[in-house]
């Protein structure tokens, strides 16, 4: 075995350039290998290449004899050393991990060849084959309606809503979502922005914001999807979920609405307090209406009682009277003029006698005599 | 020896020329167009037949070239297009449309690129986008018909790049955004406020009225259930005093007589109090032993 079998040979110079597969540039032939700044190596990779000289033969490329080294490889020379580069990187290209969670391509001069599964595939180097590796199973997530422009929808009933929601996605055919759909993730956004204003431009107002919150998400994921099937995208609507559906807060309107609510809350209000007003008249009247009874029904058993004690009383007095009338009668009426008198001024005039005199009361003087004098 | 390798070394890179230049490898989403001295020849992996993607041969430059085309689904994002329905209502209209190039040859010629193509649909779409929805009243565009329109408007937007033949399909087309322009957005503010308002005076109003009502039929009951107390209590009291009446009359009936002499007796002693002065005559009864211990 000598060196000249190398095509290249070493008294060629050893240029190791040609078929523009990979520049060595001029000069020693010093492999680089895979250093993007050549000359400035760390002090390890040094030693190895120093090693790997050794090896293949020194990096002398002039040197007549490719290189007085001893390894097994030394014949080939620096263009042997590029091609055991090249080897090695193109075999770097020929295995690739899929993730648990990814999908992976693989790709035969770019026309599709296979799906591989999770774990370590092999594959024929590049440039035969490629792959693509995209997380299928991750869940992804758009949130739409943060400005004016995209949030601000018109409604069925001629209002304007402000509506800011999230669609979850994922890829459910890979070969489609790559293959069918430039910039899926694009489109998806904009069947998203589409599907909810149609929706919502089916409804109206009072309901977006109160009852049928769900209902449109339901209806929006399902537009979604029929849209993006129809596109053949891969993408499976998983959610689509209302963060915000509410009056716009421009132009006093959510204000506006807040007042309907305090609206109801202040009609409540004066509601129960007539009720509460009901609630104390009444009884009260009735209170007043038994204390009305009960006064009316005590005047009678007082009129009543008080009858019957004079009655009796009359009727004993009768009885008496009827045992001896004329002691009785007379009895009575000295009994009573005592008293009428006694308490009386009294004048006692004898009509006949003194008819010269002229009688004079002072009644003033009599008047104003307290009670009890005589 | 040494002569047969110049002659391997040239022939190998003939033989890697060769595999550069006539080769091209077509991706699965892709499609290829053939040029032939400038001329359209062939399509590789052409939309509407069976894919064939991969690896593909041509002639060398200047012989053959390929140009790359897409052969997905493609997006043109339209510019926001103000325009007016049938109802004078202004719109601004913001659609997307999807579009797939499904003859490589015509397409070239036609607009050569992705750029030519978004240009060009840009222009046909803000006509036909006019053209439709200008025969329509607001509502429906945002409503009433609106899945209906996007279809006819793909219908009509397809059929005129047919004509035009441009080798684009037109799949689809989107109203992405059908909005009031900003003035018109006031407008609809306003409006909304002054629903709101309404809705909430009329509500109050109501709560006020209700409130009166239970306010007067209390009053109206208590006024009632006092009335009807008043009402029976009379009656109580008249059955007192006829309940006395009788009782008097039982008693004072059995002698009439002496009730009036009884009843006098009383009468004096009471009704003539303290503050009388009285002028008697000695002829009154009460005097009559004044005189004589016999009396009169």
């Amino acid at each position: 075995m000598s060196d000249n079998k190398s095509p290249w040979g070493s008294s060629s110079g050893g240029n190791g350039s040609g078929g523009g597969k990979k520049p060595w540039g001029q000069g020693g032939g010093r492999p680089d290998r895979n250093k993007p700044r050549a000359g400035e190596t760390s002090p390890d990779l040094d030693n190895v290449i120093r090693g790997f000289k050794n090896q293949f033969g020194g990096g002398g490329g002039g040197r007549k004899n490719g290189g007085g080294g001893n390894g097994p490889l030394a014949k080939f020379g620096p263009f042997g050393i590029f091609i055991v580069a090249a080897a090695i990187w193109l075999f770097s290209t020929a295995i690739y991990t899929v993730d648990q969670q990814e999908e992976a391509l693989v790709l035969r001069f770019g026309e599709y060849s296979r799906t591989s599964p999770p774990g370590l595939n092999f594959k024929m180097p590049y440039p035969v084959e490629t792959v693509i590796k995209r997380k299928t199973r991750e869940v992804k997530k758009i949130d739409i309606g943060g400005t004016a422009r995209t949030s601000l929808m018109l409604t069925g009933d001629e209002n304007i809503v402000d509506i800011n929601f999230t669609v979850l996605w994922r890829i459910n055919d890979l070969n489609h979502y790559i293959f069918n759909v430039d910039e899926t993730e694009v489109a998806v956004r904009a069947v998203a922005e589409s599907a909810m204003r149609e929706i919502v431009g089916k409804s109206e107002l009072e309901k977006i914001i109160t009852t049928d919150r769900l209902s449109i998400t339901i209806d929006v994921r399902d537009l979604m999807q029929k849209t993006l099937d129809l596109y053949e995208a891969g993408v499976e609507v998983v959610e689509v979920q209302l963060q915000k559906a509410d009056p716009p807060e421009a132009g006093n309107v959510i204000d506006a609405f807040r007042d309907v609510v305090n609206a109801a809350q202040d009609a409540e209000t004066i509601v129960n307090e007539a009720t509460a007003y009901q609630n104390n008249i009444v009884p009260k009247a009735r209170g007043e209406a038994a204390q009305i009874i009960q006064d009316a029904e005590a005047y009678k058993g007082r009129v009543v009682a008080e009858a019957s004690g004079e009655a009796q009383r009359f009727k004993l007095v009768l009885e008496e009277y009827q045992a001896a009338p004329e002691a009785t009668r007379k009895r009575m009426y000295l009994e009573t003029m005592e008293k009428v008198y006694s308490n009386a001024d009294k004048i006692i005039l004898d009509g006949k006698s003194g008819s010269g005199v002229v009688p004079y009361l002072p009644l003033d003087k009599l008047n104003a005599r307290p009670k009890g004098a005589q | 020896m040494s002569n047969k390798t110049p002659l391997l070394i040239f022939a190998a890179s003939i033989a890697a020329l060769a595999a550069i230049t006539c080769t091209f490898t077509v991706k699965q989403w892709e499609q290829a167009l053939v040029l032939q001295f400038g001329e359209a020849q062939r399509v590789e992996n052409a939309w509407g037949q069976e894919a064939d993607a991969g690896l593909k041969f041509k002639l060398p430059i200047p012989f053959e070239r390929v140009i790359k085309l897409d052969r997905r689904n493609l997006e043109v994002d339209l510019k926001p297009v103000e325009l007016l329905a049938a109802d004078q209502e202004r719109l601004v209209v913001d659609a997307f449309v999807r579009y797939r190039i499904k003859d490589g040859v015509k397409f070239y010629e036609a607009l050569q690129n992705e750029i030519g193509a978004q240009q060009k649909l840009q222009s046909i779409m803000d006509s036909t986008l006019r053209d439709v929805l200008g025969r329509v009243e607001t509502p429906e565009i945002i409503a009433g018909r609106r899945a209906e329109l996007m279809s006819e408007i793909q219908q009509v937007s397809n059929a005129v790049a047919n004509t035009q033949r441009l080798g684009v399909e037109i799949i689809d087309v989107r109203i992405k955004r059908a909005d009031l322009p900003q003035e018109n957005s006031q407008r609809v503010f306003k409006r909304m406020v002054t629903q709101r308002a309404q809705e909430a005076s009329r509500i109050r109003a109501e709560g006020e009225e209700r409130a009166r009502e239970i306010r007067a039929t209390a009053e109206k009951t208590a006024t009632v259930i006092r009335a009807e107390a008043q009402e029976k209590a009379e009656v109580i009291r008249g059955e007192g005093d006829k309940q006395r009446n009788n009782v008097y009359a039982e008693a004072y009936e059995r002698d009439l007589d002496f009730f009036e002499f009884y009843r006098t007796m009383q009468a004096l002693e009471k009704g003539i109090g303290t503050r009388t002065s009285y002028v008697l005559s000695p002829d009154n009864e009460f005097l009559s032993y004044l005189d004589n211990q016999r009396g009169r």
